[in-house]
């Protein structure tokens, strides 16, 4: 493969699990969206090296964390600073599953990130623990607990749509 | 609900997600990496003055590491800050001998937060007076003025309004009393007035010559013409027949215009040379098969003679030098006279070559500088002049300087260096 095409194939393969990674942590898909890029352009800038690595896919899921990370303390602190609440962004649209993603949205920001991680970016339960840097135990308990929210939530939303 | 109902659910919008979300170009990522590497190498020019001091000790010099010293191997982390941690000249752009105007900005923390002061000078950089440069609330902290001088007493600050793309967004202010008051120009996206020539005080800045679906991301960069009165952007009528353009900010000493792109028909670089302010171009597609994707060009002239170099990711360095290529008649024919090899130097180049009037060409690394004689065939390793980043602009050449980041060194031959305190 020509120099450089692999880069463009990875980014083409891997940037929307890579945009959900990001939005678990972020809760707004516009940030996400934006921190994607940077890592994708850090990654660009290195390339050789990610072309080393064992998953060049985990090597900017690492760096999508760490941005998002980073990201979010910014926020956090400038909330703080100008003492502001913080004001949950509009959800994006998808399609015929509004409720469902409605709901998500209401969990707990812990149960949230670990759904998005393990189900909408589809990673298993030992890398949402890694990237949440809980025990796997925990991942595993938050998502049962968020499943059963879920569920409870959709299932009062088809009472009151009956 | 059962728990088979949810997983369906839960897999169906992952799908739906994943369906309606866009990918932006690939060329974006390119964008915004070659825009990272831009910063990068604003800020290095400023931490390379400081390292060069250290040079000077003669133990210390020997142990300064090559330029080609591979990237070490290691885990994916994210890089150390930056930005240098004191104030130093982010841009700086002089209308003749006397008159210019410069930003100085300090950059803290991480990510870093700009602040930035504006500086007018018009006795040639022996005093600077403080003029006032009101930074909108929505320019990113990171992001720093760009700054055009049209006349001494007309200039613009452009802020990036996000790191996409260069020129998709940003925020621009006009001031024609020499910053002293401020007007917000709009600029649209996608320039669409246009004019017939290059008006005199006029500049080539970069503007978006597309954009994606829905309009928010710039999928191909191109250039505008900055207008001198207004401070706004036009459209050439006649523009070179090339995608994907980089111009050069203003004139060649012998006030020539330039623009490198690539050839729609072949996907190879052209470098598009106007002798008349825009009104038409001479293109030449170069018969050059790129190593990595050339992200940067500079096109520099002394005595005639053009040089054109070319910059990207090589495998083992970033920015590095992928080719130089002289013109002797005007822009009609290039010559690739350098190419990269294993072992040979400059394996990087820092920013604009220096077309010195006593013939040589001078590419400075991070860590050394490097001299041609013969055009850019062949480079010996030389005395540094100046600091990392050099940029031919009036008066000649302005560059870092080795005493400060604060000071500026500035050459009208490339040969004669003085150096000058910004504030």
């Amino acid at each position: 493969m020509a120099n450089g095409e692999w880069f463009a194939q990875l980014y083409q393969e891997s940037y929307r699990s890579l945009v959900l990674t990001a939005y678990a942590l972020l809760r707004d898909m516009g940030e996400a969206e934006d921190v994607t890029q940077e890592a994708f352009a850090v990654a660009y800038g290195r390339r050789a090296r990610v072309a080393r690595a064992d998953s060049p896919e985990a090597w900017l899921r690492t760096v999508v964390v760490n941005l998002s990370r980073r990201r979010w303390r910014r926020r956090a602190t400038l909330d703080r600073i100008m003492r502001r609440e913080t004001d949950e962004p509009d959800p994006v649209a998808f399609g015929e599953h509004l409720d469902l993603h409605a709901a998500i949205r209401r969990l707990g920001h812990e149960h949230q990130a670990a759904v998005v991680l393990h189900y909408l970016a589809d990673l298993p339960v030992d890398e949402v623990a890694s990237i949440l840097d809980v025990p796997i135990g925990t991942v595993k308990s938050r998502l049962a607990r968020a499943r059963a929210a879920l569920a409870a939530q959709l299932r009062t939303e088809e009472v009151q749509d009956a | 609900m059962p728990d088979t109902d949810l997983d369906t659910e839960l897999s169906r919008l992952r799908d739906e997600m994943r369906d309606e979300m866009p990918v932006p170009g690939f060329e974006q990522v390119v964008a915004r990496h070659k825009q990272r590497v831009i910063r990068r190498r604003m800020q290095l020019g400023a931490v390379a003055a400081v390292l060069v001091v250290s040079a000077a000790i003669p133990v210390l010099r020997a142990q300064v590491a090559p330029d080609e010293k591979p990237a070490p191997p290691g885990g994916p982390s994210y890089e150390a800050p930056e930005q240098p941690t004191g104030p130093y000249v982010s841009d700086v752009q002089f209308t003749d001998a006397d008159h210019a105007f410069a930003i100085r900005a300090q950059c803290v923390g991480s990510p870093a937060t700009c602040r930035e002061t504006l500086l007018a000078t018009d006795d040639g950089g022996e005093h600077w007076q403080k003029r006032t440069l009101p930074r909108p609330p929505s320019a990113p902290t990171w992001s720093k003025g760009n700054l055009h001088t049209l006349t001494q007493d007309e200039l613009t600050v452009d802020w990036p309004l996000s790191a996409a793309l260069e020129g998709s967004r940003f925020h621009r202010i006009h001031s024609t009393d020499g910053g002293r008051t401020w007007q917000t120009v709009a600029v649209p996206p996608i320039v669409t007035d246009t004019v017939p020539a290059i008006p005199e005080h006029g500049a080539l800045v970069p503007s978006c010559a597309r954009l994606a679906a829905g309009g928010t991301r710039c999928t191909e960069r191109g250039f505008a013409v900055l207008q001198p009165g207004t401070g706004e952007s036009a459209g050439l009528e006649h523009r070179p027949p090339l995608t994907a353009m980089q111009a050069g900010v203003g004139p060649t000493p012998d006030g020539r215009w330039w623009v490198v792109g690539r050839d729609p028909k072949t996907n190879r670089w052209g470098i598009s040379i106007s002798n008349d302010d825009g009104r038409s171009w001479t293109t030449t597609v170069l018969d050059w098969v790129e190593p990595v994707d050339t992200y940067g060009w500079s096109v520099v002239e002394q005595g005639g003679t053009l040089f054109a170099t070319g910059v990207g990711a090589l495998p083992d360095v970033s920015n590095g030098l992928l080719g130089i290529f002289r013109s002797t008649d005007g822009g009609r024919s290039w010559e690739q006279t350098w190419k990269p090899e294993e072992g040979k130097n400059p394996r990087r180049v820092f920013s604009d070559p220096v077309a010195a009037s006593d013939g040589t060409l001078t590419i400075n690394t991070p860590t050394r500088t490097y001299q041609s004689r013969d055009g850019g065939r062949t480079f010996s390793e030389a005395k540094q002049r100046y600091s990392g980043y050099a940029g031919q602009a009036e008066p000649g050449y302005i560059a870092g300087s080795v005493d400060s980041p604060e000071n500026l060194a500035i050459s009208e031959d490339g040969v004669h260096w003085r150096t000058i305190k910004v504030g």
